[in-house]
């Protein structure tokens, strides 16, 4: 096999909370969470798992808005929504264990979002 | 209720020569709660990527971590692969597996090795690494790195090893697994090695589920959870792989795992330089990841399972390339695995997580 099925699916920024419980209530793993810096704001993926088989929840963040931790959900979100906010400025509210921006010793804020000169080039095939 | 106290755990500790802190909440010498501080020396590797286009962050790739180095080319690889829709020749597939089951040996005798040297056991730590020596002795040989050897490549792998070479291979893992259960002995069955690991920092298998534990920490609280099950490359070929697990959630399970799935990596090893087709080992790639493409894939690292993400754009530039680590998910799990144990239990606790903090701040 060279890749494993594919499950994307977008739902609103304030379904999450309630997303997350229907996985755990299934028995669905916690995977993983990042954010990826779009066009007037971020895209955040969100991975679960059951019997190896992975489902990825997106979700479209406009700029300056918000969204919920889902660490009273699944305990082990907190490091990677803690990473969230320290390299890509997004306010996560209610994290478990929030280290309110020290999570990472980062010399420049929010590292992760500005756009860099050799990707601008690649984009105006340069 | 006792007097709290908090003491500080790293980031500079004997036992752990990685940058990672705990300040341990301690009611007399027992910790009721332990905080993980990570992030002091992250490197931002995955902006890099819009730096490099995706044959030069390959180089990057296998320098997210030293250990990990090989896991990680080949987690990148597979995930560029799948992005552009390449498929690659299986001679290669079955090469990638192989470096990377002498990977997960080399990686779990060093762990054995330091874990023997947390407990005082220096003549076992010499000699865990005195075997783990002749993997990286054929990594040398095949490759010529011993660490980062730069053997993938997005279409495959550079170096191809000649049929008689891996039957070489064969019979140096054959001499070592000898040695190597006389090792195993130690670590399972002598008095005061036990006495240090069993019923410390037990992690059930409830909590390891709530909390995603992932590889050898994962399988030793019971969850039979391996990516290499999916069947990525070349473990597709395998005629059973079955997990290596413990049930008992504690250190000694934790170390039984790695030492038993040394002898589980061997095995796959052999399997498949039986089976390994002729033919080619890469084909050249060409072109850039379509706008908008878009790919998770995952590895069992010898830490456990490594996720991977890259979005493309329609240059040879990525938007994103994303890697959760195994030892940032175990975190979670190894504050609890450390709630209720001794003070003197922690550095031992924090070891069996086998945790790898320069693949954690990538």
């Amino acid at each position: 096999m060279r890749i494993e099925p594919q499950n994307f699916r977008t739902i609103e920024s304030d379904e999450l909370v309630p997303t997350a419980e229907v996985f755990k209530s299934a028995g669905y793993r916690f995977v993983q969470c990042f954010a990826a810096r779009v066009e007037n704001g971020f895209e955040l993926t969100y991975s679960f798992d059951k019997d190896l088989v992975l489902e990825n929840i997106r979700i479209n963040l406009p700029d300056g808005v918000g969204i919920r931790s889902i660490s009273g959900v699944f305990g082990a979100s907190f490091v990677f929504e803690n990473e969230m906010h320290d390299l890509f400025g997004i306010e996560v509210s209610d994290i478990s264990v929030d280290f309110k921006g020290k999570f990472y010793h980062v010399t420049t804020p929010t590292p992760m979002t500005s756009d860099t000169s050799a990707q601008e080039q690649g984009k105006e095939g340069k | 209720m006792g007097k709290r106290t908090i003491i500080p755990f790293g980031p500079q500790h004997p036992v752990l020569p990685e940058p990672v802190h705990l300040d341990l909440v301690l009611e007399d010498e027992i910790v009721v709660a332990a905080i993980p501080q990570i992030g002091f020396v992250h490197r931002g590797l995955e902006k890099l990527v819009e730096k490099r286009d995706y044959n030069q962050f390959m180089y990057v790739a296998e320098r997210i971590c030293g250990i990990c180095s090989f896991g990680h080319s080949l987690g990148y690889a597979q995930t560029i692969e799948a992005l552009m829709d390449v498929e690659i020749p299986k001679r290669a597939e079955y090469l990638r597996v192989i470096w990377h089951e002498l990977s997960r040996i080399h990686s779990h005798l060093l762990w054995l090795g330091l874990v023997a040297d947390g407990f005082g056991y220096e003549s076992l730590f010499m000699h865990t690494w005195r075997l783990r020596e002749r993997v990286l002795d054929i990594f040398e040989k095949t490759t010529g790195g011993r660490v980062i050897f730069s053997a993938c490549t997005v279409g495959g792998v550079v170096h191809d090893i000649e049929n008689s070479e891996l039957s070489g291979i064969v019979a140096v893992l054959d001499g070592l697994a000898s040695e190597y259960a006389e090792l195993s002995g130690a670590f399972l069955k002598d008095t005061s090695v036990n006495n240090r690991l069993v019923g410390v920092g037990v992690l059930t298998k409830e909590q390891a589920y709530d909390l995603s534990a992932v590889g050898p920490f994962g399988r030793a609280s019971g969850l039979p959870y391996d990516i290499r099950s999916i069947g990525y490359g070349g473990y597709a070929d395998l005629a059973n792989f079955v997990p290596v697990t413990s049930p008992a959630g504690d250190s000694y399970a934790r170390c039984e795992v790695r030492v038993k799935e040394v002898l589980a990596s061997i095995e796959i090893i052999k399997e498949l330089v039986a089976k390994i087709p002729a033919g080619e080992i890469a084909v050249a790639v060409k072109g850039a990841p379509a706008a908008g493409s878009q790919v998770v894939s995952r590895l069992e690292q010898p830490r456990g399972e490594a996720f991977y993400y890259a979005k493309g754009n329609g240059t040879k530039f990525l938007d994103r390339f994303r890697v959760r680590t195994p030892t940032s998910i175990n975190i979670p799990g190894m504050v609890t695995a450390l709630a209720g144990c001794q003070l003197a239990d922690v550095p031992m606790i924090v070891l069996t997580i086998d945790p790898c903090i320069s693949c954690t701040e990538r």
